[in-house]
């Protein structure tokens, strides 16, 4: 009986010191931030190059009032209201707790955010990316819609273990221009690892739902949803047909060389996000990904 | 030897390849399953017939626009709605069974292809009679727009508050109209690209709901 009750207790420190592990695990500090002057027109473009309208707006509803469930494997997620509504959405926020949870994925009480949002990618934005998101977001009309809780099963619901996840897998991207190539090409480089995030749904994740190490578009068989995403390598996209012109033309109407429509997520991506974009940024998406060289 | 054999090989390997090359064609499916992607791909083919032209359509470009305007609007609503009996989602169909729980919204979207369809075929017809009526500018190309592509967005568009713009962006695009007169005037023909646009989408759409 004695036996029973010491492992009972052992087994009951453990998870006390498991829990207390978990609550007291360190994440980074805020990142310095320099205090710039936002420009809310281009914070919109800026809102539709990263997807935030998309994911944070669902049919019919008002824009940035919280979003459709994004489903996967550990459960359905939603994106919250982040109109400037003071009850429902981050009217409350600051500018600062607003670029750490969009760069660094914490919340303004320092929970970590489900990678579900992609804000491993969006470590690239500067300062004056994140001002004029922040002007944008300001200038939006508050929506009054709750938002919705994610359906997330145990033990995923536990949010301080997305510390221990972001400990091994977390990959915030960085930016280094490659100097050895063009202009175009880097700013492409820069939009589809960054604020476009097509790795999220273009690279094979772990089981757990990292991030490859190699920056490959390799594509994922496997997805989050269910479905499959093709490759985004040059070799991969001349060989369906793909040419500059072409891929421009996807991604500005969702129209593939052959004639067929996107459906699935990539629709809502190009009805939602690139079909709102500058010629020249499409442009420069084209050239990095068919690894063409204006120099 | 009888001559007869001696063109049943030919024969037999001609109707074996003709067999081949249609049933390449749809993946191998037959019947209504067949039928419909057949239409599916006669579809693919206008709107890449359409692509190259779209965005600036000249009245040379009038006749592909009408051509593929027809065959979108005769494929669309009804008969592309008849070809989908409830349950016909036997391989190699990528038909999922939300069509039939849906059946509105699916027979929607075929309605609002056949209606794009005829307004393309409107719009086609306008760029034929510019090139009658006006041959010196048919030649000509359109005048640069007057604004820079960064110009022609706002706030309200890019934040999906307003659809205005984006109307006003394709007219300018087309050239087919001023930004005074964009602003100023209801305009009763949509320019191509729009129309195209909006057939894009609403394939887009469909497919987001109802292909595997």
């Amino acid at each position: 009986m004695n036996r029973i009750a010491a492992i009972l207790v052992t087994i009951l420190v453990m998870a006390s010191l498991g829990v207390l592990t978990l609550q007291l695990w360190p994440l980074p500090p805020q990142r310095p931030i320099n205090e710039v002057q936002g420009d809310a027109k281009r914070g919109a473009y800026l809102a539709r190059l990263s997807g935030c309208l998309t994911c944070h707006t669902s049919s019919g509803s008002k824009p940035l009032s919280g979003g459709a469930p994004l489903v996967s494997r550990f459960g359905s997620f939603y994106a919250p209201n982040i109109t400037p509504d003071q009850e429902n959405g981050i009217g409350s926020w600051s500018f600062d707790q607003f670029v750490r949870a969009v760069r660094q994925g914490i919340s303004p009480s320092g929970e970590p955010y489900y990678p579900a949002f992609p804000y491993e990618f969006y470590a690239t934005l500067t300062d004056q990316d994140m001002a004029d998101l922040w002007a944008a977001i300001q200038a939006t009309p508050p929506a009054a819609a709750p938002s919705t809780e994610h359906q997330v099963p145990f033990p995923f619901n536990v949010r301080s273990g997305i510390k221990l996840w972001r400990t091994f897998f977390e990959k915030p991207v960085t930016y280094v221009p490659n100097i050895t190539r063009s202009a175009a090409w880097n700013r492409g480089r820069y939009l589809v690892w960054g604020p476009a995030h097509c790795a999220a749904c273009h690279t094979p994740r772990n089981p757990v739902g990292g991030l490859p190490s190699d920056q490959a578009l390799s594509g994922d068989p496997s997805m989050q949803d269910g479905q499959q995403s093709p490759p985004l390598t040059a070799q991969a996209l001349t060989a369906r047909g793909y040419t500059k012109q072409a891929l421009i033309q996807a991604l500005r109407t969702g129209v593939t060389p052959d004639g067929d429509a996107f459906g699935g997520s990539m629709a809502e991506v190009v009805h939602g996000s690139t079909k709102f974009l500058l010629n020249q940024h499409l442009d420069d998406m084209a050239t990095y990904l068919l690894n063409l060289d204006d120099n | 030897m009888n001559r007869n054999f001696v063109y049943l090989g030919p024969l037999a390997c001609g109707a074996l390849l003709i067999g081949a090359i249609t049933a390449s064609g749809h993946n191998g499916a037959t019947g209504t399953v067949g039928e419909r992607m057949m239409g599916m791909m006669m579809l693919s083919e206008q709107i890449k017939a359409l692509a190259p032209v779209a965005d600036v359509p000249t009245p040379s470009d009038a006749e592909t626009v009408i051509a593929a305007a027809e065959m979108i609007a005769m494929h669309a609503g009804p008969a592309m709605t008849d070809l989908f009996p409830e349950g016909s989602i036997e391989a190699p169909s990528e038909a999922r069974p939300e069509i039939w729980e849906r059946w509105e919204d699916f027979s929607a979207y075929a309605e609002r292809l056949g209606a794009l369809g005829e307004e393309l075929g409107v719009a086609g017809e306008d760029l034929l009679r510019r090139q009658s009526s006006d041959p010196v500018a048919a030649v000509t190309s359109p005048p640069p727009p007057p604004l820079s592509e960064w110009e022609r967005m706002d706030f309200a568009w890019l934040m999906g508050l307003s659809a205005e713009r984006e109307s006003v962006v394709n007219q300018i695009t087309t050239a087919s109209v001023d930004v005074k007169s964009a602003a100023g005037s209801k305009q009763s023909v949509r320019p191509v690209g729009a129309i195209y646009s909006d057939i894009a989408a609403t394939c887009s759409s469909c497919h987001a709901s109802f292909r595997r």
